[in-house]
């Protein structure tokens, strides 16, 4: 299988094809994510994903789902923190009706009054929700003890997205639309049963005249200083309680160190048989959900490490001893027998994870946000081959501090 | 194919029993990738469970991870060490059934071939591990009561039955989680984990001649039970009215769930009953998204309406927004639903979910994972072929038939209306 990325003008294009049958799934990255719009206007570029999807200029909401689903075309936008991102799957005979209509939902939104009114409505209701959600309560609580205000990782609290989310009106969404009002530089990522020159051919023969850029409203922030630091989130009437530990980590995901450490995170919690599953919940039998994962790396940002887990409230204290004791044991570094088995089973689980179009599709556009050459898809198991055990015993013993651990539950405690 | 029959054929994928143990092999070739995916589907679920031991098959499908004869920890070579070569892997228990799968890198398949048929009869299940995992499944269970969702879910069907086994949840109730002894645990192993009790399924990049000999190697050499596996005798006695319910605690949204008791799962009736579910809440131009989600009176919708062994729910959820009422909402479901009774859905509207029914069964074929769920789900009501022949099956339904179903099931004599109303939290 081989990726070709193609660039036009005003276009990027990777297109691979592979033996999938009938069928064509992608991804169109448009600039337009959280970067491009004031802090104080934060909530925009989600709640403008969500209004491109509810009419243009010509059709209807109702028209534009007639359209897709009476084809079963599967299509989503959303936002991330440097794109717009619209995610599609189709069958192949239906491509070029997708393609134009992702381009019509982009440049010429129809910014419907009631429909905005009702968009609204929900994602007020579900926002109000997350004040009783204890796993999205310690994670939004820990980002705060770790990211400072205005920082691109830090999430906000459910009270204050439902204030921004009260204080948008149809106009800023529309200002902000003006400031790039054709698409701009699309990147399209397209995978499956794809004949490369027809996607090509098609998108720059429907592609708008004008084409531009638009600036990063963000500035790039550090992370808070490392510091040991302890929140309790009280939610009445909850059975599990949600746990949230870790700190800041000060690299990039270009830096050199950044593989050797997230197969050092690997080897702590990322799967059943990573350590924190084998001990606290397989020996200790204190927790259905425990791991370790690598979080925040916006691009041009640092990021963080994190432990995750949820107890019955009369076990947590118990659960966060044994979290920390096996951190400590983790401290000591990674086996020379146990390197092996992570590499192994990173690289033959990215094997595993590319037989699904739709997954090679989204890792394509992560490494695109990445800022990572196009061939890391291939080149990614050589990387984690090469990595050696005292590269990753060393990033453990750089970037870990388990005495400075911020730490925030959520529930009935 | 020396020691194997073969049943049937479809699609592309074949069916044979080993004619040793009875055991059911399904092989499905699909080489989009060096990659295969291998499953033992048990034809054990909740509705085999008591009262007393409700929780059991799934607490016995925890256990079934913590090692056996061969292959454990000691040995260092317990299951979770195929993650260490790629695979993914995982188990799920439900209703009908019970289902262990791999999809790994197809260099190493016989290494998930030979730990399942280790663990199929020598399984630890010994009581140092039900005591740890125990607390485990109480936390998955705790965990799930935190869901507003989820909380409805259970005592919908727990209201709409009081016969059948399909009353009590997967999970099963907390104290039959705490109390259930290893010693019911292991007799529940002993009747129901057998090959001729299950059925393996294939799927991905392998050559089968090949892999029907690994199944033979490490499978043939495991007896067939020598009792008959026990069938579910209880059937549900006919509702004879219309039952309502709240569940008020803290949590945001509040939930409607409105549910009608459907047919057995393999009957054409309940693919009826599919269609009526897609055209009331599949997709954006479905008639209650248009008139909940669509006006802002409902953040979302989703629907129980999969195919059961006996007589299933159907089950239409709707998360409310403040704009909405419980009452409004659960109106506006039944309103929609009396009109699939009294007038003829138009032909664009059921070519629209014909149309998303097949053009997802094509993406569905493309994932080693959504392949191997969907021949599980067909395996658990005993057709196979249930998923691959869907298209087909769909296809052949008439306008007619949807309205003659929708009068005969969707009535309010066999409904239970369930509400979630949050309570105040502060």
């Amino acid at each position: 299988m081989n990726i070709q990325t193609i660039n036009t003008e005003h276009s990027t294009y990777h297109i691979l094809k592979t033996s999938h049958e009938g069928f064509i799934t992608g991804v169109c990255l448009i600039e337009g994510g959280s970067f491009h719009a004031e802090y104080a206007q934060r909530a925009l570029p989600g709640i403008m994903a969500s209004m491109l999807g509810l009419g243009t200029e010509n059709k209807s909401e109702e028209q534009i789902n007639e359209m897709l689903e009476s084809r079963g075309v599967e299509l989503g936008i959303s936002s991330t923190p440097e794109y717009l991102s619209v995610s599609f799957t189709c069958l192949s005979k239906d491509i070029e009706t997708v393609i134009k209509l992702v381009i019509e939902q982009v440049t010429q939104p129809r910014f419907d009054k009631e429909a905005f009114d009702n968009l609204k409505s929900r994602a007020l209701t579900k926002y109000r929700a997350l004040k009783d959600d204890t796993a999205f309560q310690a994670a939004a609580m820990f980002s705060h003890l770790v990211y400072p205000p205005k920082h691109v990782s830090r999430s906000d609290m459910p009270e204050e997205i439902v204030k921004l989310l009260e204080d948008l009106n149809l106009k800023s969404l529309k200002d902000y639309h003006q400031e790039y009002s054709s698409i701009l530089h699309p990147k399209w990522i397209v995978v499956g049963d794809v004949d490369a020159e027809n996607i090509v051919n098609f998108c720059e023969s429907v592609k708008p005249a004008n084409v531009k850029h638009i600036s990063m409203k963000r500035e790039v922030l550090s992370a808070l200083p490392i510091q040991p630091n302890m929140k309790k989130i009280v939610v009445k009437d909850k059975k599990s309680v949600d746990l949230r530990m870790g700190h800041a980590i000060d690299i990039d995901v270009h830096h050199p160190d950044y593989l050797p450490l997230c197969l050092a995170i690997d080897a702590l919690g990322g799967s059943f048989s990573a350590r924190l599953m084998r001990t606290v919940r397989d020996e200790d039998g204190l927790t259905y959900n425990v791991g370790s994962h690598l979080g925040g790396f916006a691009p041009h940002h640092h990021g963080h490490w994190c432990v995750y887990a949820s107890f019955s409230p009369k076990l947590l204290d118990k659960g966060i001893m044994s979290i920390k004791k096996q951190l400590s044991i983790w401290m000591k570094g990674l086996t020379e027998e146990e390197l092996s088995e992570r590499k192994q089973g990173m690289i033959g689980k990215h094997t595993v994870m590319l037989s699904d179009a739709q997954v090679l599709a989204h890792k394509l556009a992560a490494n695109v946000e990445k800022g990572y050459d196009i061939d890391y898809l291939y080149t990614f198991s050589e990387k984690v081959e090469a990595i050696t055990l005292d590269q990753v015993n060393q990033v453990i013993k750089k970037y870990i501090f388990i005495d400075k651990l911020s730490c925030v539950y959520a529930g009935s405690v | 194919m020396a020691h194997f029959r073969e049943v049937a054929h479809a699609h592309g994928a074949r069916k044979l029993e080993m004619t040793v143990n009875g055991l059911q092999v399904i092989l499905m070739p699909n080489p989009i990738a060096p990659v295969a995916g291998f499953q033992v589907t048990y034809h054990v679920g909740s509705r085999d469970e008591g009262v007393g031991h409700t929780g059991a098959t799934h607490i016995l499908e925890h256990l079934m991870f913590k090692g056996s004869k061969n292959f454990n920890k000691e040995n260092n070579n317990n299951i979770d060490q195929l993650e260490n070569i790629g695979a993914i892997l995982n188990a799920t228990t439900w209703l009908d059934r019970t289902n262990y799968f791999e999809v790994l890198p197809k260099a190493y398949l016989e290494r998930a071939i030979e730990i399942e048929a280790d663990r199929m009869r020598n399984a630890f299940i010994d009581e140092e591990d039900r005591q740890a995992e125990m607390t485990v499944v109480r936390n998955e269970f705790e965990r799930d009561e935190n869901s507003p969702m989820s909380a409805l879910h259970k005592n919908i069907w727990s209201t709409a039955y009081i016969a059948h086994p399909y009353h009590h949840n997967t999970i099963g109730w907390l104290s039959d989680i705490e109390n259930v002894s290893i010693e019911r645990l292991k007799e529940f192993y002993d009747t129901f984990y057998w090959p001729n009790n299950a059925t393996i399924t294939v799927v991905g990049d392998f050559d089968e001649k090949e892999v029907l000999d690994l199944i033979y190697k490490h499978f043939g050499r495991i007896k067939k039970s020598s009792h008959k596996i026990p069938e579910v005798y209880t059937t549900e006695p006919k509702q004879d009215g219309p039952k309502r319910l709240i569940v008020r605690r803290v949590g945001e949204p509040g939930v409607v769930g409105v549910a009608f008791k459907t047919p057995k799962g393999l009957s054409d009736e309940h693919m009826h009953i599919q269609l009526i579910s897609g055209i009331l809440q599949m997709g954006k131009s479905s008639r209650l998204y248009k008139r909940l989600v669509s006006k802002g009176l409902a953040l979302s919708l989703y629907a129980e309406d999969y195919p059961n062994i006996d007589e299933g729910l159907f089950v239409v959820y709707a998360a409310l927004t403040p704009k909405a009422t419980h009452e409004l909402v659960e109106n506006i479901i039944l309103d929609e639903i009396d009109k699939l009774k009294t007038e003829l859905v138009s032909e664009e509207e059921f070519n629209r979910v014909k149309s998303m029914i097949e053009a997802s069964q094509v993406y569905e074929r493309g994932s080693f994972f959504a392949s191997l769920s969907q021949i599980n789900e067909a395996i658990a009501i005993k057709d196979w072929t249930y998923y691959l022949d869907y298209s087909k099956r769909v296809a052949k339904i008439k306008l007619s038939d949807i309205q003659k179903t929708a009068q005969k099931y969707l009535i309010a004599d066999s409904s239970t209306t369930g509400y979630f109303v949050p309570k105040k939290g502060d």
